[in-house]
Order: C-alpha cells, then sequence, then structure tokens
C-alpha cells in the first residue's frame, strides 16, 4: 500500500491534472527537493528569490501559504548557512580534545555559544566565536550575558555577529570586531547587542 | 576602530536656531510591556536617543505597521519563537500636533553640524548625548524624528515620555503570535525570518 504523504484534498487535486501537468509538478518537486538536501545556503537562498520574483512578475498579492513558502526557505537557508560556518561538537571535541560532557559544560558557564538546528542531533558552535589560536574568545561570557539580558536567543545572537550591516561604515561584521581584542571594539559591540531588538537600535 | 566617521560631539549651545516639525503622528510599536507606554528608563542610556543618565524616558515607534518589524529585528533577521509574546500597538496623539526635532531633514542635520550618521550610527555614547542636548534645547519637543534605518523612508520617533504624558491614544493589536499574516508580510517585506510555526 502506498502511503499517503499528502492531504487528501491536494491529492485529488493532483490527480485531476493532465498528465503532462502531474508530470511538469513532479519535475518541480524534484527538483526542489534536490535544492533543500543537497543544496548550499545560496541555493536555497536563489530559490527563494526566483519563487519570490515569479509572484513579482504575476502582479497580485500573496497569500499566506506563499508567504509561509518563502519564509520556510529563509529559514532552511539559515540553518545550511550555520552548518557551513560551524563546527559540530564531535569536530569542536576533537579539536579542543574535550569530551562531549564538557562541551556542555562550558556553553553552561557562557564561555561556548552553541546552536541547536531543527533534524540535527549534534550542537553547532560558529567558527566566529573562535580566536586564532582556536579557542574560545574569552569576551564570549559577557557577550552571551549581555545577549541574554536583551532577551535574545542564541540563533539571534549569531546572526547579528555575522552581520556586516549591523556596525558602522568599515565593511567587518560585529565578530570581527570581536576578534580584533580592541577593548573599544568589545564595549562597541556590546552596546550592539543590548539595543538590538529594541526597535531604537 | 571608527576612525573618521566618529560623530561629532554636541556644541554647550544649540548652534543654530530651526522650526520644530509639527505632525498629527500615528506610529507602530512592537513591544514586550503590556502597556504600550510604559516608560523605559535604564540608569545608562541603552537605545540611540536614550538619556544618558536617566534625564528622560524614551518610546520608540514607526510610522509604519510592517516597517516596525524592520526596525526591531533588521540587525539580527530573525524573529524566533521567544518574540511571539511581544504586541503590536499602534499610538496616536490625541489633539494637537505634536512637535518634533525633525532629525530626518538634511538641513536640519547640516545647521547642527550632523549628517543622515545621526539616525544610522551605533556610536550609542554620542547618539545619546546628542538626544540629552536636543531635549534641553527645545523644552517643547514631545520627541525626535529620524529616518529608519533598515526600512527606507519611513519615519522613526523617539517620544520624550514625560512631555507626552496623557495626550498619546494607544490602539492595541495583541500578540504578534496571533497576527502571523502580519508578521509574515513584513518578514517578505523585509527579509526576515519567522522562525515559529502558526
Amino acid at each position: 500500500m502506498v502511503p499517503r504523504l499528502l492531504d487528501p484534498d491536494i491529492e485529488k487535486s493532483f490527480l485531476g491534472r493532465s498528465k503532462g501537468e502531474r508530470k511538469a509538478l513532479s519535475g518541480t518537486i524534484s527538483r526542489i527537493t534536490r535544492v533543500l538536501l543537497d543544496g548550499s545556503s545560496e541555493d536555497v537562498a536563489a530559490l527563494e528569490g526566483k519563487l519570490r520574483r515569479d509572484r513579482e512578475d504575476e502582479r497580485r498579492p500573496d497569500s499566506l501559504d506563499e508567504l509561509e513558502v518563502r519564509n520556510k526557505l529563509r529559514v532552511f537557508a539559515r540553518y545550511r548557512e550555520i552548518e557551513e560556518r560551524s563546527l559540530s561538537g564531535p569536530g569542536l571535541g576533537e579539536r579542543l580534545g574535550v569530551s562531549r560532557q564538557r562541551l556542555g559544560q562550558l556553553r553552561k558557564e557562557k564561555r561556548l555559544l552553541g546552536l541547536r538546528l531543527p533534524i540535527h542531533r549534534e550542537v553547532y558552535y560558529p567558527l566566529w566565536q573562535f580566536g586564532e589560536d582556536g579557542r574560545p574568545l574569552g569576551v564570549l561570557p559577557r557577550l552571551i550575558e549581555a545577549s541574554e539580558e536583551a532577551r535574545m536567543g542564541a540563533l539571534a545572537l549569531d546572526a547579528l555577529m555575522t552581520n556586516p550591516a549591523a556596525v558602522d561604515a568599515g565593511g567587518e561584521t560585529p565578530a570581527e570586531l570581536l576578534r580584533s581584542g580592541d577593548p573599544e571594539a568589545e564595549e562597541y559591540v556590546l552596546g550592539l547587542v543590548l539595543a538590538a531588538l529594541s526597535g531604537g537600535a | 576602530m571608527l576612525g573618521s566617521d566618529r560623530l561629532p560631539e554636541p556644541p554647550a549651545k544649540l548652534p543654530a536656531s530651526f522650526e520644530l516639525a509639527e505632525e498629527k503622528i500615528s506610529a507602530w510599536r512592537l513591544h514586550r510591556e503590556e502597556d504600550p507606554l510604559e516608560a523605559r528608563r535604564y540608569p545608562t542610556g541603552r537605545y540611540r536617543f536614550d538619556a544618558p543618565s536617566g534625564e528622560y524616558a524614551s518610546l520608540y515607534s514607526n510610522a509604519d505597521r510592517l516597517a516596525v518589524f524592520a526596525e526591531v529585528y533588521g540587525d539580527v533577521r530573525v524573529i524566533e519563537a521567544g518574540e511571539k509574546e511581544r504586541r503590536l500597538s499602534r499610538l496616536s496623539f490625541s489633539q494637537e500636533n505634536l512637535l518634533l526635532v525633525p532629525l530626518d531633514d538634511p538641513s536640519v542635520q547640516k545647521r547642527l553640524g550632523l549628517d543622515g550618521r545621526i539616525g544610522m550610527s551605533k556610536q550609542y555614547p554620542s547618539t545619546q548625548r546628542w538626544a540629552l542636548h536636543l531635549f534641553r534645547w527645545f523644552p517643547a519637543a514631545h520627541g525626535i524624528r529620524y529616518l529608519s534605518r533598515h526600512a527606507g523612508e519611513n519615519r522613526n520617533y523617539c517620544l520624550f515620555l514625560e512631555r507626552c504624558t496623557g495626550k498619546l491614544r494607544v490602539e492595541e493589536h495583541g500578540k504578534i503570535s496571533a497576527l502571523r499574516d502580519v508578521v509574515l508580510l513584513a518578514a517578505d517585506t523585509y527579509h526576515l525570518e519567522v522562525h515559529w510555526n502558526g
């Protein structure tokens, strides 16, 4: 027996289409699935952009479903991008020569920032939080505390730290400013974190 | 770090006079507090035009219902599940017009020896010192109007709350968890990501 994957109404509507239409739809679904499974974050973002352009060409308001789909693609691109620029728990444990439990302890002590991504069992550790010696930056406890004070989750903190548009001219990301070790830069970045999510930033 | 991009410090006296802008505002606010008019006051300033040492309370809002999401989430780009409890409210001035320091006006910026960075730069200690000087130079001003960093021509307002007492009307639109269509539309418009399901 074939398992039912679609909502009965959607399945009925699909089966009611011509063979040619069904073939075209199946091909589209297959291509989208391939991008989601094997594509880079840029591929996923490009797919979102394509859907957006196609809709704009049609010059009609978006349906809620269309907004949901494009949002899911942006979210998915974010997760993929984090994977691309992070070490997984086992990878970091090996690099630092510490156990999984120790990594958990370091996270609890706010000396490491770990991100949990849907579907993945491991915790991901963005590379920006490590200095040139490969050790976590000493400012991390203050940074994570500031983010908690601003009621900012780990995902938002990571996104802020990697966003060059969040700082004054210079083209650096907040994380790069932190890695410079300049105390003035550290205070500046902590100020950014405290002010983010306020509407008064 | 900032080099020549550093903002100038405010002078002791108002460098050149100019008229305050009169506006009947209608502005949107995303807030965590139940009361949209709850004052924000910290021992030391935290946000752009906050008082440096708690000299006044400030309230931030944006003229556009979608742009207010860009202003709050534009730097992080993600709207996490922890944000679902935020509330959306609309503020309006009940009778007379509001008097505002029009920092969105390039000619006013020039008169003050400033430029567009006053609304864009993250040099908060400087922006806060400017705000305090403006607050003192213009006792009649209800707040500061400035351009949105993330949403083009839409205007932001930093209101000096004590000067608006009894003059603001509030229309509450509820928690954003119940406004998914608005949140998704804002996210789509300003390239944000909503990390919770409806």
